[in-house]
Protein backbone atom coordinates (compact mmCIF):
# COMPACT_ATOMS: atom_id res chain seq x y z
CA UNK A 1 0.00 0.00 0.00
CA UNK A 2 1.52 3.61 -0.72
CA UNK A 3 2.41 5.39 2.28
CA UNK A 4 -0.63 8.02 1.09
CA UNK A 5 -3.52 6.18 0.67
CA UNK A 6 -2.43 4.56 3.91
CA UNK A 7 -2.60 7.65 5.99
CA UNK A 8 -5.66 8.11 4.20
CA UNK A 9 -6.92 4.89 6.55
CA UNK A 10 -8.68 5.01 9.79
CA UNK A 11 -5.11 3.78 11.51
CA UNK A 12 -3.47 5.94 9.30
CA UNK A 13 -5.40 8.83 10.08
CA UNK A 14 -5.21 7.81 13.83
CA UNK A 15 -1.51 7.36 13.98
CA UNK A 16 -0.90 11.19 12.77
CA UNK A 17 -4.05 12.49 14.94
CA UNK A 18 -2.21 10.62 18.12
CA UNK A 19 1.57 12.05 16.24
CA UNK A 20 -0.27 15.42 16.83
CA UNK A 21 -1.44 15.58 20.38
CA UNK A 22 1.88 14.13 21.15
CA UNK A 23 3.73 16.81 19.40
CA UNK A 24 1.06 19.77 20.99
CA UNK A 25 1.52 17.94 24.77
CA UNK A 26 5.47 17.46 24.62
CA UNK A 27 5.43 21.29 24.10
CA UNK A 28 4.13 21.95 27.41
CA UNK A 29 5.15 18.83 29.21
CA UNK A 30 8.77 18.78 27.72
CA UNK A 31 10.01 17.00 24.69
CA UNK A 32 12.92 15.52 26.87
CA UNK A 33 10.73 13.89 29.36
CA UNK A 34 8.13 12.39 27.05
CA UNK A 35 10.65 11.57 24.25
CA UNK A 36 12.10 8.54 26.03
CA UNK A 37 8.82 6.91 27.50
CA UNK A 38 7.02 7.38 23.69
CA UNK A 39 10.46 5.95 21.87
CA UNK A 40 10.44 2.89 24.18
CA UNK A 41 7.04 1.98 23.94
CA UNK A 42 6.70 2.76 20.42
CA UNK A 43 9.64 0.67 19.38
CA UNK A 44 9.26 -2.29 21.90
CA UNK A 45 5.64 -2.64 20.36
CA UNK A 46 6.73 -2.77 16.41
CA UNK A 47 9.85 -5.01 17.61
CA UNK A 48 8.25 -7.38 19.16
CA UNK A 49 4.67 -7.63 16.88
CA UNK A 50 6.55 -7.32 13.22
CA UNK A 51 8.13 -10.83 13.94
CA UNK A 52 4.89 -11.95 15.33
CA UNK A 53 2.82 -10.94 12.32
CA UNK A 54 5.42 -12.61 10.03
CA UNK A 55 4.95 -15.79 11.42
CA UNK A 56 1.56 -15.59 11.42
CA UNK A 57 1.02 -14.08 7.69
CA UNK A 58 3.97 -15.26 6.23
CA UNK A 59 5.39 -12.25 4.80
CA UNK A 60 6.73 -8.79 6.53
CA UNK A 61 3.89 -6.15 7.32
CA UNK A 62 4.58 -2.25 8.83
CA UNK A 63 3.09 -2.87 12.60
CA UNK A 64 0.97 0.08 12.17
CA UNK A 65 -1.06 -1.06 15.16
CA UNK A 66 1.33 -2.07 17.45
CA UNK A 67 2.36 1.82 16.65
CA UNK A 68 -1.20 2.25 17.89
CA UNK A 69 -0.82 0.94 20.99
CA UNK A 70 3.23 2.03 21.54
CA UNK A 71 1.80 5.24 21.32
CA UNK A 72 -1.70 5.30 23.34
CA UNK A 73 0.59 3.36 26.05
CA UNK A 74 3.08 6.09 26.19
CA UNK A 75 0.72 8.92 26.06
CA UNK A 76 -1.39 7.67 29.09
CA UNK A 77 1.48 6.53 31.51
CA UNK A 78 3.35 8.95 33.27
CA UNK A 79 6.27 10.72 31.53
CA UNK A 80 7.95 10.35 34.84
CA UNK A 81 8.32 6.34 33.66
CA UNK A 82 11.25 4.67 33.14
CA UNK A 83 11.73 3.96 29.77
CA UNK A 84 12.36 0.28 30.34
CA UNK A 85 8.85 0.18 31.79
CA UNK A 86 7.65 1.76 29.07
CA UNK A 87 8.42 -0.89 26.96
CA UNK A 88 7.26 -3.71 29.18
CA UNK A 89 3.88 -2.29 29.47
CA UNK A 90 3.67 -1.93 25.53
CA UNK A 91 5.56 -5.11 25.13
CA UNK A 92 3.05 -6.33 27.05
CA UNK A 93 -0.17 -5.22 25.48
CA UNK A 94 1.81 -6.35 22.12
CA UNK A 95 1.57 -9.81 23.46
CA UNK A 96 -1.89 -9.87 25.12
CA UNK A 97 -3.20 -9.67 21.42
CA UNK A 98 -2.33 -13.42 20.28
CA UNK A 99 -3.66 -15.74 23.28
CA UNK A 100 -6.74 -13.78 23.99
CA UNK A 101 -8.69 -14.22 20.72
CA UNK A 102 -12.48 -14.90 19.89
CA UNK A 103 -12.84 -15.45 16.21
CA UNK A 104 -10.29 -13.03 14.03
CA UNK A 105 -10.08 -10.42 16.85
CA UNK A 106 -7.95 -9.54 20.20
CA UNK A 107 -10.71 -9.80 23.26
CA UNK A 108 -8.80 -7.27 24.89
CA UNK A 109 -7.71 -3.60 24.10
CA UNK A 110 -3.99 -4.10 24.02
CA UNK A 111 -3.61 -1.22 25.80
CA UNK A 112 -6.35 -1.00 28.45
CA UNK A 113 -4.87 -4.63 29.44
CA UNK A 114 -1.78 -3.45 29.68
CA UNK A 115 -1.51 -0.32 31.77
CA UNK A 116 -4.06 -2.64 33.99
CA UNK A 117 -1.53 -5.52 34.10
CA UNK A 118 2.08 -3.26 34.82
CA UNK A 119 0.03 -1.20 37.37
CA UNK A 120 0.17 -4.22 39.58
CA UNK A 121 3.32 -4.80 38.55
CA UNK A 122 5.16 -1.58 38.66
CA UNK A 123 3.17 0.39 39.90
CA UNK A 124 3.17 2.29 37.21
CA UNK A 125 1.53 5.96 37.35
CA UNK A 126 -0.62 7.27 34.64
CA UNK A 127 -0.69 11.06 34.20
CA UNK A 128 -2.66 10.92 30.50
CA UNK A 129 -0.22 13.87 29.20
CA UNK A 130 -1.28 13.23 25.92
CA UNK A 131 -4.60 13.99 26.12
CA UNK A 132 -3.34 17.84 26.64
CA UNK A 133 -4.36 18.23 30.43
CA UNK A 134 -1.68 20.53 31.07
CA UNK A 135 -1.91 23.02 28.24
CA UNK A 136 -4.71 26.12 28.49
CA UNK A 137 -7.76 24.70 28.97
CA UNK A 138 -8.50 25.64 25.20
CA UNK A 139 -6.70 22.89 24.10
CA UNK A 140 -9.38 20.82 24.83
CA UNK A 141 -11.23 21.71 21.90
CA UNK A 142 -8.42 20.22 19.80
CA UNK A 143 -8.96 16.80 21.43
CA UNK A 144 -12.76 17.16 20.97
CA UNK A 145 -12.08 18.25 16.99
CA UNK A 146 -9.41 15.38 16.82
CA UNK A 147 -11.43 12.61 18.37
CA UNK A 148 -14.92 13.44 16.42
CA UNK A 149 -12.83 13.78 13.22
CA UNK A 150 -11.52 9.65 13.84
CA UNK A 151 -14.70 8.51 15.71
CA UNK A 152 -16.82 9.76 12.37
CA UNK A 153 -14.23 7.79 10.33
CA UNK A 154 -14.82 4.35 12.09
CA UNK A 155 -18.61 4.87 12.52
CA UNK A 156 -18.34 4.85 16.22
CA UNK A 157 -20.29 7.88 17.42
CA UNK A 158 -22.98 6.09 19.55
CA UNK A 159 -20.08 4.11 21.36
CA UNK A 160 -18.70 7.21 22.57
CA UNK A 161 -22.41 9.08 23.48
CA UNK A 162 -23.03 6.29 25.15
CA UNK A 163 -20.28 6.15 26.83
CA UNK A 164 -19.88 10.06 28.13
CA UNK A 165 -23.54 9.99 28.50
CA UNK A 166 -23.95 6.90 31.49
CA UNK A 167 -20.55 7.78 32.72
CA UNK A 168 -21.32 11.44 33.44
CA UNK A 169 -24.51 10.83 34.81
CA UNK A 170 -23.49 9.07 36.99
CA UNK A 171 -21.08 10.91 38.51
CA UNK A 172 -23.62 13.79 38.42
CA UNK A 173 -26.14 11.92 40.24
CA UNK A 174 -23.41 10.94 42.94
CA UNK A 175 -22.22 14.83 42.93
CA UNK A 176 -26.31 15.54 43.98
CA UNK A 177 -26.83 12.99 45.81
CA UNK A 178 -23.94 12.58 48.18
CA UNK A 179 -20.57 14.71 48.61
CA UNK A 180 -19.70 16.76 45.92
CA UNK A 181 -16.13 16.86 46.78
CA UNK A 182 -16.04 13.36 45.75
CA UNK A 183 -16.42 13.62 42.16
CA UNK A 184 -15.69 17.05 41.75
CA UNK A 185 -12.35 16.40 40.45
CA UNK A 186 -13.72 14.13 37.20
CA UNK A 187 -14.95 17.16 35.81
CA UNK A 188 -12.01 18.89 35.39
CA UNK A 189 -8.70 18.80 34.22
CA UNK A 190 -6.89 16.30 33.63
CA UNK A 191 -9.62 13.57 34.43
CA UNK A 192 -12.28 15.26 32.12
CA UNK A 193 -9.04 14.76 29.23
CA UNK A 194 -7.97 11.19 30.51
CA UNK A 195 -12.17 10.86 29.86
CA UNK A 196 -12.38 12.17 26.50
CA UNK A 197 -8.79 10.77 25.16
CA UNK A 198 -10.27 7.23 26.23
CA UNK A 199 -13.71 7.73 24.44
CA UNK A 200 -12.44 8.78 21.54
CA UNK A 201 -9.06 7.05 21.00
CA UNK A 202 -9.87 3.35 23.39
CA UNK A 203 -13.19 2.77 23.53
CA UNK A 204 -13.44 3.07 19.60
CA UNK A 205 -11.10 0.52 19.21
CA UNK A 206 -12.64 -1.25 15.90
CA UNK A 207 -10.89 -4.77 16.63
CA UNK A 208 -12.78 -4.68 20.38
CA UNK A 209 -15.67 -2.94 19.78
CA UNK A 210 -18.68 -3.86 18.30
CA UNK A 211 -19.62 -2.69 14.61
CA UNK A 212 -23.64 -2.43 15.05
CA UNK A 213 -25.46 0.66 16.59
CA UNK A 214 -27.27 -1.21 18.75
CA UNK A 215 -24.48 -2.98 20.24
CA UNK A 216 -22.73 -0.10 20.13
CA UNK A 217 -24.85 1.75 22.77
CA UNK A 218 -25.04 -1.88 25.13
CA UNK A 219 -21.67 -1.41 25.01
CA UNK A 220 -20.81 1.88 25.39
CA UNK A 221 -23.10 2.00 28.77
CA UNK A 222 -21.22 -0.77 30.17
CA UNK A 223 -17.78 0.70 29.95
CA UNK A 224 -19.32 4.08 31.75
CA UNK A 225 -21.00 2.00 34.39
CA UNK A 226 -18.26 -0.44 35.16
CA UNK A 227 -16.05 2.39 35.05
CA UNK A 228 -17.73 4.37 37.52
CA UNK A 229 -18.27 1.01 39.65
CA UNK A 230 -14.62 1.08 39.91
CA UNK A 231 -14.05 4.45 40.42
CA UNK A 232 -16.56 4.60 43.88
CA UNK A 233 -15.73 0.49 45.05
CA UNK A 234 -11.96 0.09 44.37
CA UNK A 235 -10.75 3.66 44.05
CA UNK A 236 -8.04 2.53 41.83
CA UNK A 237 -6.05 4.53 39.13
CA UNK A 238 -7.24 2.35 36.47
CA UNK A 239 -11.18 2.90 36.76
CA UNK A 240 -11.39 3.91 33.00
CA UNK A 241 -9.40 0.66 31.50
CA UNK A 242 -11.29 -1.38 33.59
CA UNK A 243 -14.62 -0.39 32.34
CA UNK A 244 -13.56 -1.02 28.96
CA UNK A 245 -11.88 -4.69 29.75
CA UNK A 246 -15.11 -5.81 31.13
CA UNK A 247 -16.98 -4.14 28.07
CA UNK A 248 -14.47 -5.93 26.10
CA UNK A 249 -15.44 -9.44 27.40
CA UNK A 250 -18.98 -8.73 26.68
CA UNK A 251 -18.61 -7.86 23.44
CA UNK A 252 -16.25 -11.05 22.97
CA UNK A 253 -19.38 -12.97 24.14
CA UNK A 254 -21.46 -11.26 21.84
CA UNK A 255 -19.27 -12.17 19.02
CA UNK A 256 -18.65 -16.14 19.81
CA UNK A 257 -22.20 -16.37 20.34
CA UNK A 258 -23.28 -14.72 17.20
CA UNK A 259 -20.64 -17.10 15.68
CA UNK A 260 -22.11 -19.96 17.36
CA UNK A 261 -25.70 -19.24 16.77
CA UNK A 262 -27.29 -22.37 15.09
CA UNK A 263 -28.35 -21.67 11.42
CA UNK A 264 -31.81 -22.90 10.29
CA UNK B 1 -35.53 7.43 2.19
CA UNK B 2 -31.49 7.02 2.68
CA UNK B 3 -31.42 10.54 3.37
CA UNK B 4 -34.09 11.03 5.65
CA UNK B 5 -32.68 7.84 7.61
CA UNK B 6 -29.27 9.68 7.47
CA UNK B 7 -30.74 13.00 8.60
CA UNK B 8 -32.44 11.00 11.56
CA UNK B 9 -29.73 10.01 12.68
CA UNK B 10 -27.81 13.18 12.99
CA UNK B 11 -30.49 14.69 14.59
CA UNK B 12 -30.10 11.65 16.89
CA UNK B 13 -26.16 12.39 17.57
CA UNK B 14 -26.88 16.20 18.02
CA UNK B 15 -30.07 15.10 20.70
CA UNK B 16 -27.34 12.72 22.05
CA UNK B 17 -24.79 15.00 22.34
CA UNK B 18 -26.38 18.01 24.03
CA UNK B 19 -28.09 15.64 26.61
CA UNK B 20 -24.10 14.55 27.30
CA UNK B 21 -23.53 18.51 27.65
CA UNK B 22 -26.74 19.17 29.90
CA UNK B 23 -25.31 16.43 32.21
CA UNK B 24 -21.69 17.40 31.96
CA UNK B 25 -22.72 20.82 32.72
CA UNK B 26 -25.31 20.38 35.59
CA UNK B 27 -22.34 18.27 37.54
CA UNK B 28 -19.51 20.80 37.17
CA UNK B 29 -21.69 23.52 38.49
CA UNK B 30 -22.62 21.25 41.33
CA UNK B 31 -19.36 20.24 42.42
CA UNK B 32 -17.65 24.00 41.80
CA UNK B 33 -17.71 25.15 45.40
CA UNK B 34 -15.81 21.93 46.40
CA UNK B 35 -13.52 21.84 43.62
CA UNK B 36 -12.64 25.18 44.61
CA UNK B 37 -11.81 24.26 48.04
CA UNK B 38 -9.05 21.90 46.88
CA UNK B 39 -7.62 24.56 44.79
CA UNK B 40 -7.32 26.88 47.86
CA UNK B 41 -6.03 24.07 49.91
CA UNK B 42 -3.45 23.28 47.95
CA UNK B 43 -2.84 27.39 47.12
CA UNK B 44 -2.29 27.23 50.20
CA UNK B 45 0.44 24.90 50.59
CA UNK B 46 2.06 25.19 47.24
CA UNK B 47 5.63 27.25 47.33
CA UNK B 48 6.32 29.10 44.28
CA UNK B 49 8.22 26.55 42.84
CA UNK B 50 7.09 22.58 43.02
CA UNK B 51 10.35 20.45 43.31
CA UNK B 52 10.70 18.07 40.89
CA UNK B 53 11.68 14.77 43.50
CA UNK B 54 12.23 11.85 41.22
CA UNK B 55 15.85 11.43 40.69
CA UNK B 56 15.27 10.70 44.70
CA UNK B 57 12.45 8.55 44.95
CA UNK B 58 12.23 5.29 43.15
CA UNK B 59 8.57 3.99 42.75
CA UNK B 60 8.80 0.89 42.47
CA UNK B 61 8.59 -1.73 45.97
CA UNK B 62 5.14 -1.06 47.61
CA UNK B 63 5.31 0.77 51.42
CA UNK B 64 4.47 -1.51 54.04
CA UNK B 65 1.29 -0.42 55.70
CA UNK B 66 2.11 0.07 59.14
CA UNK B 67 5.57 -0.49 59.52
CA UNK B 68 7.06 2.89 60.62
CA UNK B 69 10.18 4.13 58.45
CA UNK B 70 13.31 4.76 59.72
CA UNK B 71 14.29 7.72 59.22
CA UNK B 72 16.47 8.76 56.89
CA UNK B 73 18.35 12.60 56.27
CA UNK B 74 16.89 14.33 53.38
CA UNK B 75 18.16 13.94 50.02
CA UNK B 76 18.18 18.00 49.20
CA UNK B 77 18.85 20.56 52.18
CA UNK B 78 15.66 22.67 52.51
CA UNK B 79 16.01 26.10 52.16
CA UNK B 80 12.90 28.22 51.89
CA UNK B 81 11.19 28.91 55.53
CA UNK B 82 7.40 28.72 55.51
CA UNK B 83 5.15 28.05 58.26
CA UNK B 84 2.75 24.90 58.18
CA UNK B 85 -0.26 25.54 56.65
CA UNK B 86 -3.19 24.85 58.46
CA UNK B 87 -5.60 22.09 56.85
CA UNK B 88 -8.89 23.89 55.14
CA UNK B 89 -12.12 22.84 54.96
CA UNK B 90 -11.25 19.71 52.55
CA UNK B 91 -13.17 16.79 52.58
CA UNK B 92 -13.94 13.81 54.66
CA UNK B 93 -11.52 11.43 54.79
CA UNK B 94 -12.52 7.77 54.53
CA UNK B 95 -13.29 7.17 50.78
CA UNK B 96 -10.80 6.62 47.75
CA UNK B 97 -11.08 8.75 45.21
CA UNK B 98 -9.41 8.41 42.04
CA UNK B 99 -8.41 11.16 40.31
CA UNK B 100 -5.30 11.05 37.62
CA UNK B 101 -2.33 13.08 39.23
CA UNK B 102 -0.93 16.23 36.91
CA UNK B 103 2.29 15.62 35.89
CA UNK B 104 4.93 17.95 37.17
CA UNK B 105 7.25 18.75 34.79
CA UNK B 106 9.61 21.44 36.12
CA UNK B 107 13.25 20.44 35.82
CA UNK B 108 14.26 19.66 38.99
CA UNK B 109 15.98 22.32 41.47
CA UNK B 110 17.87 22.25 44.55
CA UNK B 111 14.87 21.14 47.50
CA UNK B 112 12.91 24.37 47.41
CA UNK B 113 11.19 22.89 50.41
CA UNK B 114 9.52 24.56 52.97
CA UNK B 115 10.04 24.00 56.78
CA UNK B 116 9.92 24.90 59.20
CA UNK B 117 9.52 26.80 62.71
CA UNK B 118 11.42 23.40 63.97
CA UNK B 119 11.67 24.43 67.76
CA UNK B 120 8.06 26.04 67.83
CA UNK B 121 6.83 22.85 66.36
CA UNK B 122 8.85 20.31 68.99
CA UNK B 123 8.59 22.70 72.00
CA UNK B 124 4.61 21.73 72.07
CA UNK B 125 4.36 18.32 71.14
CA UNK B 126 3.50 15.49 73.64
CA UNK B 127 4.49 12.16 74.20
CA UNK B 128 2.56 9.51 72.58
CA UNK B 129 1.39 8.39 69.01
CA UNK B 130 -1.07 10.43 67.15
CA UNK B 131 -2.67 9.99 63.64
CA UNK B 132 -3.97 11.69 61.37
CA UNK B 133 -5.81 11.93 57.67
CA UNK B 134 -5.30 14.09 54.97
CA UNK B 135 -7.15 14.40 51.98
CA UNK B 136 -6.17 16.15 48.50
CA UNK B 137 -8.27 16.08 45.30
CA UNK B 138 -6.67 12.28 44.52
CA UNK B 139 -7.53 10.58 47.45
CA UNK B 140 -6.79 9.94 51.26
CA UNK B 141 -3.44 9.07 53.23
CA UNK B 142 -3.55 7.89 57.26
CA UNK B 143 -0.33 9.12 58.52
CA UNK B 144 0.61 8.00 62.56
CA UNK B 145 3.20 9.98 64.03
CA UNK B 146 5.05 8.53 67.08
CA UNK B 147 6.37 11.44 69.66
CA UNK B 148 9.15 10.28 72.25
CA UNK B 149 10.76 13.49 74.85
CA UNK B 150 9.24 15.59 72.16
CA UNK B 151 10.14 14.90 69.47
CA UNK B 152 9.30 13.13 66.35
CA UNK B 153 10.83 9.54 66.40
CA UNK B 154 8.62 8.00 63.31
CA UNK B 155 6.60 8.46 60.63
CA UNK B 156 4.09 6.20 59.09
CA UNK B 157 1.70 6.07 56.20
CA UNK B 158 -0.98 3.95 58.05
CA UNK B 159 -3.36 3.80 55.01
CA UNK B 160 -2.92 5.03 52.05
CA UNK B 161 -6.47 5.70 49.51
CA UNK B 162 -4.55 7.44 47.19
CA UNK B 163 -4.83 7.30 43.53
CA UNK B 164 -1.68 5.68 43.12
CA UNK B 165 0.54 3.34 45.05
CA UNK B 166 1.78 5.11 48.15
CA UNK B 167 5.19 3.97 46.81
CA UNK B 168 5.79 7.51 44.94
CA UNK B 169 5.70 9.22 48.28
CA UNK B 170 7.70 6.68 50.83
CA UNK B 171 10.68 8.86 50.82
CA UNK B 172 8.20 11.00 52.53
CA UNK B 173 8.01 9.47 56.65
CA UNK B 174 11.59 9.62 56.91
CA UNK B 175 11.49 13.79 55.93
CA UNK B 176 9.02 14.09 58.74
CA UNK B 177 11.59 12.35 61.49
CA UNK B 178 15.06 14.05 60.11
CA UNK B 179 13.07 18.07 60.16
CA UNK B 180 11.28 17.55 62.70
CA UNK B 181 8.55 19.04 61.01
CA UNK B 182 5.45 18.15 58.43
CA UNK B 183 7.00 20.15 55.65
CA UNK B 184 7.77 17.77 53.25
CA UNK B 185 9.28 17.44 49.69
CA UNK B 186 7.19 17.90 46.90
CA UNK B 187 7.63 14.65 44.20
CA UNK B 188 6.82 15.58 41.24
CA UNK B 189 4.13 12.98 39.35
CA UNK B 190 3.03 12.72 42.79
CA UNK B 191 2.32 16.13 43.93
CA UNK B 192 -1.10 15.65 45.35
CA UNK B 193 -0.09 12.55 47.02
CA UNK B 194 2.47 14.88 48.57
CA UNK B 195 -0.26 16.87 49.79
CA UNK B 196 -2.33 14.04 50.94
CA UNK B 197 0.88 12.99 53.20
CA UNK B 198 1.63 16.47 54.76
CA UNK B 199 -2.14 17.21 55.76
CA UNK B 200 -1.78 14.03 57.56
CA UNK B 201 0.96 15.12 59.28
CA UNK B 202 -0.47 18.38 60.46
CA UNK B 203 -3.28 16.88 61.31
CA UNK B 204 -1.58 14.05 63.39
CA UNK B 205 0.63 16.42 64.94
CA UNK B 206 -2.12 18.78 65.73
CA UNK B 207 -3.47 16.41 67.92
CA UNK B 208 -0.15 15.77 69.54
CA UNK B 209 -0.67 19.54 70.81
Amino acid sequence: MKVSRFFRTPKGLLIVVLGVLVGVAALQTGARLVAPVVMSAVCAAMLIDAPIMRLRRGRWHFPDGALLTGLIVAMILSPHTSWYVSAATSAVAVLSKYPLRVRTANIFNPAAFALVATFYIFNTGQSWWGALPELPAIAVLLLIASGVFIVQRVNKIPVVLAFLGSYYLLITLAAFVGDPARVAELYRAPDLHAALFFAFFMVTDPPTSPPRHRDQLVYGVIVGVVSYAVFELVGAVYYLLAGLLVANVWEAWRRWSTANRPTR
Amino acid sequence: MAASDKAGKNHLMALGSAAVLAVYGAGFVRTRAAAERFDGAEAERRPAAPVARMDTIAPAAPIASAAPIAPTAPVKTPTSTVTVAPKQELAKPGEPKVQPETTKTEAPVAAAVTPVDTAAVVAALRDGTYSGWGSSRHGDIQTTVEIRNGRITSATISQCLTRYSCSWVSALPGQVVARQSADVDYVSGATESSNAFYYGVVEALKKAK
